[in-house]
């Protein structure tokens, strides 16, 4: 099972890209997962085998079952953490890139 | 198990239950108890109960003891979303060949009765198809890439006599195909229509699947306990709880279908087991009923034939053939054991001979034995 945290480094582009036009993120349907714990199990489509998210990634999935752009999802996980947005803003972006690569969240207008 | 770890195990399986009646420990376990609990979990399959104790505060553990559980319930976690990957793709393929088929056990119950799916761990695919679709469902399923695990006594034995049959995923995975739900006299006397006279719907991943309707539900989960193994394990009484605690059965509706079964000892035997082993505080119409019910003597030797010492094949045999109904069905029953299909002999090791001379045995001993 391949483990993925929030501690990944900023990419650049489709994320960003998505942020600018407005779209909002949520997850796709057809993921299966559980909580387990302190993490969620998730086995996306794209996905040969299971992972685990663990840490912030957890609040995230949870946040991301109802569908919000790239800000709102940051300033929520910053007031939860208590830490600044921009602090935390290139791992978010990262964790969704890496989700949406494995066709586990999708974008929506 | 000493006793105090088995109070442990009842402790973690009735975890969430209403009138559980086994305390937790006030503190973390030694390093020994906790070893051996969690051996036990394993073994179990209540890794998810155990998870939800330790997350509820329930359970006190120290933060490599939590680490211990975390780890333990993931593992149990990555199969089942595997097998919820693996039963989309089934079901898709089954409805799509229009085969009427639902989801029994595991997915099922995990979805259906508990208010968690991660509290319910499974460890393979189970799906009931009529007997009139099973042949075509098992083409279905081979054209997915699951292969029969062992041939069938003659061609078209399952469909017509057997419990059902087990195939082996293109990916190394259990998928049991079940005609009835369980094997035997008791299985026979089923009337299979029954099992597709209602269903629970429910989503996995956002495809609707089918399950068996309630009552049916938790007739299967008693058959499954009274009848599967001779000690029942803390997880499937653990089901009948949740059923009857928070499910709601339709007690008159749900026995007077056993009746109709000749399977009134079973629900009986299944609660009585649950209540008595989970040592259930809450008493309910169902668990007084259990308590108070005498079977009657063909029902005592029906479930002893089934659970009786080294469960010998000639007697299940004979009893079943006293459950099948017609002379030519019974015919057809008896020439498939006498002379069963070569694959079936080659995948023993046996010959003909050596078949027939093996039934002779266990019929006289059998004889012996009375």
């Amino acid at each position: 099972m391949t483990p993925t945290g929030a501690g990944q480094p900023a990419r650049t582009g489709p994320v960003a890209d998505a942020a600018e036009q407005g779209v909002r993120w949520v997850r796709a349907d057809p993921v299966v997962w559980r909580r387990s714990l302190d993490q969620v199990v998730l086995l996306p489509p794209a996905a040969g085998e299971p992972m685990a998210l663990s840490g912030a990634a957890v609040a995230a999935w949870e946040l991301l079952a109802q569908p919000q752009p790239l800000a709102a999802l940051v300033a929520t996980l910053a007031e939860l953490y208590d830490v600044r947005p921009e602090a935390i803003e290139p791992d978010v972006a990262a964790l969704l890139t890496r989700l949406r690569e494995l066709a586990a969240v999708r974008c929506e207008p | 198990m000493t006793a105090t770890d088995e109070d442990l195990g009842v402790a973690v399986a009735t975890w969430g239950l209403p009138g559980a009646a086994v305390p937790f420990p006030s503190a973390p376990l030694p390093d020994e108890r906790w070893q051996a609990l969690s051996a036990a979990v394993r073994k179990a399959r209540i890794s998810g109960l155990f998870a939800g104790a330790v997350a509820g505060g329930a359970m006190p553990v120290t933060p490599a003891q939590r680490q211990d559980v975390a780890a333990l319930h993931a593992q149990a976690m990555a199969v089942t979303v595997v097998l919820d990957r693996l039963l989309i793709e089934l079901s898709t393929r089954l409805g799509d060949a229009e085969v009427d088929h639902r989801v029994l056990k595991g997915a099922a119950v995990a979805h259906t009765t508990y208010p968690d799916p991660s509290w319910r761990q499974y460890g393979d695919v189970d799906l009931l198809v009529p007997s009139a679709h099973y042949d075509r469902a098992l083409a279905v399923l081979a054209a997915a890439g699951c292969e029969r695990s062992r041939p069938q006594l003659r061609p078209g034995f399952d469909r017509r006599f057997g419990k059902g049959t087990t195939l082996r995923s293109a990916d190394g995975h259990w998928v049991d195909v079940h005609r009835t739900l369980v094997m035997g006299p008791f299985g026979l006397s089923i009337r299979t229509d029954d099992l597709f006279t209602d269903a629970t719907p429910f989503t996995v991943a956002g495809h609707t699947v089918q399950g068996l309707g309630r009552d049916l539900r938790f007739l299967h989960a008693c058959y499954n306990a009274a009848l599967g193994d001779t000690h029942p394990r803390l997880l499937a009484l653990r089901d009948i709880a949740e059923m009857v605690l928070h499910d709601a059965v339709d007690t008159e509706a749900a026995l007077s279908l056993a009746a109709a079964w000749e399977g009134r000892v079973v629900v009986a035997r299944a609660v009585q087991l649950t209540w008595e082993r989970l040592r259930i505080a809450d008493r309910v119409p169902l668990s007084e009923w259990a308590g108070r019910y005498r079977p009657s003597r063909s029902e005592a030797r029906a479930l002893l034939r089934h659970l009786g010492a080294g469960r010998r094949y000639a007697r299940t045999a004979l009893a079943s053939l006293r459950a099948i109904s017609g002379l030519r069905a019974k015919a057809g029953y008896l020439y498939a054991l006498a002379l069963p299909s070569r694959a079936f002999l080659d995948e023993r090791d046996l010959g003909p001979v050596q078949w027939l001379r093996k039934g002779r045995d266990s019929v006289l001993r059998n004889g012996a034995s009375r």
